[in-house]
């Protein structure tokens, strides 16, 4: 006969099983299966070997990983971006202003539309003759058609800005959710202290919203560097690998290389770099908000 | 209890584990792939398999896979398959069209799922990929003389490795030259003076820019195709060298370097591939479209203005003499448990017949001698497709699939193509990408001999 206690833990693993049941399937089983594959040179069809740390060692001397993992690792500097464009745009929209609702709708549009669709409407736009170009020209800010994408110099970075578009809608939301949690008297309070408008969100509102920051930080800390699909489709690593990342480079040596044991260690490897990250990020980003972590 | 549960959940994990390792030790074991004929050991268990059920009564279902047929051709396709199962009794034809861009990876993961179609319907590099794997059976043993000696046998042997050849050729579509009249006379061209030879090209590309501010063309991303019509042999006849970095390569790597940085083709190009370059001639933006006829079908349908004012001509050819004319191959996988019925069908869904009645509803070529003999191709209207269609067919004996015949072809051809184009970006000169890409490709390919 089980007692309350443990009668508690069956009924939760209970709840637990469907859930834990698909994660296994999707999610723990690929992973596991995963592992071991880094050390073959497992192509799906044909003979497997066990080749031992040789994918590994092939991974950091190959100038192709290198290099994707170069920009990988540059692509983080959207984080920054997004996070500071998103929390303005939060705190913009959490005034009662006239029409805030047009333009939550608006930001959040991207986010909503297929990044496939996207990134194809956004290659256009960065055609040699295409919108952007044209804008500039107009506004006299070039002179010349530049092709962005085409150009080692423009390419990652005309990228960076899709995801930078895309992105911003989603963070605004949960910063949206967060600034509304945080209780009005403690802003209040402070302007009633004699803060004005900047100090209060400089002291109130921003140290609130860490647990928040925490979050999309991580969040889009993993996103760019597994990017894939907008570098996919606007530039396929071009020009000359100037814009390859590892998703791409992944997707490049396990589909159309079937060389899927040595996808499967630079997969690892970014993986890990991921995790070093979050890691990092939980280190030094977990104080603020509304009860400190300690 | 909270310990035995969660002891049970370790062991569950550990016994997951432990099976996935299982798996692994299995598949590195398990098979016993012959490599150089493309029989897995279990293919060609079944293709025992097989050969006894074609003395039994037949109850057969053969899986067929296209790339991007239907909806335009389901008409001709299950026309043909009709016609197939009220001969062949007792024999059916399951049909799945895929697009080009799934078909590869679907197949692949079909064969890991232990799950093969029966006929596959592959260009020549995934062909060569696949076969390369061992997953393809190998014709020039499984099929009959008779079956084979149907095509042409350059293009039967495109898809070749070693001595093995791993597809019947299906339709080509040998590339002619199509230009838009308008832009033409806007330069001040003839529009009845096409470009004959590549230099004419580059001096049609300077009058129209000049003239319009329109780009003339935007030259192919088949570097390795061009390469060869140049007269570069790329690797050598022993498939052991690389022979990229010859006077005649130089002078092509200049010609092409020289349209970049005389701003005559348009820089997206080297990124925006084939679909922006169509893209750009239905759009009126660029006045030449080197391509298969076939593609006249689509201006005409997202561009009619631009369709009107379509001329067609022969393709300016390099030294060679040859025009590329990428082939489309039917293949059949080692692990189709039924390997001669499977080949009965790809023989005859490529057979003169088929291919005739297939080239009359769209404009493609036939691979097999007979049906280009017939008179259909020689007879022309006023229309840009038939037009095309008449200077295709007279093309096909210049006309090539250009391949190298060696396993992971794909891969020395994207070591080429990233070398080409930082020469196009100006971050090496011609010589040295030359020198590169035939060190690098060489590496690759004394790899892929060792492996294979």
């Amino acid at each position: 006969m089980l007692n309350t206690r443990n009668r508690r833990y069956l009924f939760a693993y209970l709840m637990m099983a469907p859930g834990l049941l698909l994660m296994a399937i999707f999610t723990f089983y690929p992973i596991i299966y995963g592992l071991p594959l880094t050390f073959t040179n497992y192509s799906v069809i044909g003979e497997t070997k066990w080749i031992g740390l040789a994918n590994f060692k092939r991974a950091f001397s190959d100038p192709d990983f290198l290099l994707a993992l170069k920009n990988s690792i540059l692509y983080i500097i959207v984080v920054p971006v997004i996070q500071i464009l998103s929390i303005c745009m939060a705190i913009l929209v959490n005034n009662n202003l006239k029409g805030v609702r047009f333009f939550r709708v608006s930001y959040f549009v991207p986010v909503v539309t297929s990044m496939v669709a996207a990134a194809i409407a956004w290659k256009w736009m960065f055609e040699q003759k295409g919108i952007i170009n044209f804008i500039l020209e107009s506004a006299g800010i070039t002179n010349g058609n530049i092709a962005w994408l085409a150009n080692p110099d423009t390419a990652l970075y005309a990228v960076m800005f899709v995801t930078v578009w895309k992105g911003l809608g989603y963070y605004m939301m949960i910063y949206l959710a967060g600034l509304q949690s945080i209780p009005s008297e403690l802003q209040e309070a402070a302007k009633i202290d004699g803060a004005n408008r900047a100090q209060v969100i400089r002291h109130v509102t921003i140290p609130l919203l860490q647990p928040f920051v925490l979050l999309c930080s991580l969040l889009s800390v993993m996103s760019a560097i597994r990017v894939f699909d907008e570098v996919y489709i606007m530039t396929g690593g071009g020009p000359a690998h100037a814009s390859m990342v590892t998703g791409v480079y992944t997707y490049v040596k396990a589909f159309q290389d079937f060389d899927f044991g040595y996808a499967a260690a630079i997969g690892l490897i970014v993986s890990l770099i991921v995790m070093l990250f979050s890691i990092i990020l939980f280190k030094y980003g977990k104080k603020g908000g509304l009860n400190y972590y300690g | 209890m909270a310990n035995k549960l969660r002891s049970t959940a370790i062991l569950l994990a550990m016994m997951l584990f432990i099976s996935v390792l299982s798996a692994c030790t299995q598949s590195t074991t398990g098979k016993t792939t012959d490599q150089k004929t493309g029989n897995q050991g279990s293919g060609a268990s079944e293709n025992s398999k097989g050969n006894n059920q074609a003395s039994a009564p037949k109850n057969i279902t053969l899986d067929f896979w296209t790339i991007a047929l239907s909806p335009n051709f389901d008409d001709y396709i299950n026309g043909r398959i009709a016609k197939y199962e009220q001969e062949n009794q007792g024999v059916k034809i399951k049909w799945t069209d895929l697009p080009f861009t799934a078909i590869e990876n679907k197949l692949l993961t079909s064969i890991a799922a232990g799950k093969s179609p029966d006929v596959v319907n592959l260009n020549t590099n995934m062909a060569l990929t696949l076969a390369s794997k061992g997953a393809l059976v190998d014709l020039n043993k499984q099929a009959t003389a008779e079956q084979i000696g149907i095509y042409f046998e350059e293009m039967y042997k495109s898809a070749s490795i070693q001595g093995s050849t791993f597809a019947f050729p299906w339709y080509i579509a040998p590339h002619v030259l199509m230009y838009n009249k308008k832009i033409y006379e806007a330069a001040g061209l003839d529009p009845n003076a096409p470009p004959k030879t590549w230099d004419e090209v580059k001096q049609h590309a300077a009058a129209i820019k000049e003239k319009t501010g329109k780009y003339a063309f935007i030259p192919t991303i088949a570097v390795y195709a061009d390469l060869v019509n140049a007269g570069v042999p790329v690797i050598s006849e022993d498939k052991k060298k690389v022979v990229i970095n010859t006077p005649e390569a130089l002078t092509y790597a200049k010609w092409v370097k020289a349209l970049y940085d005389e701003d005559l083709v348009p820089k997206d190009g080297i990124t925006g591939g084939y679909t922006y370059a169509l893209n750009q001639f239905q759009a009126g933006e660029v006045a030449m479209l080197i391509t298969g006829s076939q593609f006249l079908n689509r201006v005409k349908q997202n561009a009619a203005d631009v369709y009107a004012n379509t001329l067609i001509a022969d393709v300016p050819t390099q030294s060679s003499g040859n025009i590329h004319a990428p082939l489309m191959n039917v293949v059949v996988p080692a692990m189709s448990d039924t390997h001669e019925e499977a080949i009965a069908f790809a023989n005859y869904i490529t057979n003169d017949e088929s291919q005739l009645e297939f080239a009359k509803v769209v404009n493609i070529f036939p691979s097999t001698k007979e049906a280009a003999k017939d008179p259909f191709f020689t007879e022309s209207g006023e229309d840009p497709e038939s037009k095309a269609k008449v200077i295709a067919a007279a093309s096909l004996p210049r006309a090539i699939d250009i391949t190298f015949g060696v396993p992971d072809q794909g891969e020395l051809i994207s070591i080429l193509t990233k070398e080409w184009e930082k020469m196009l970006l100006g971050q090496q000169t011609p010589e040295a990408t030359l020198k590169n890409a035939e060190e690098q490709m060489q590496k690759k390919l004394d790899e892929i001999n060792a492996n294979y």
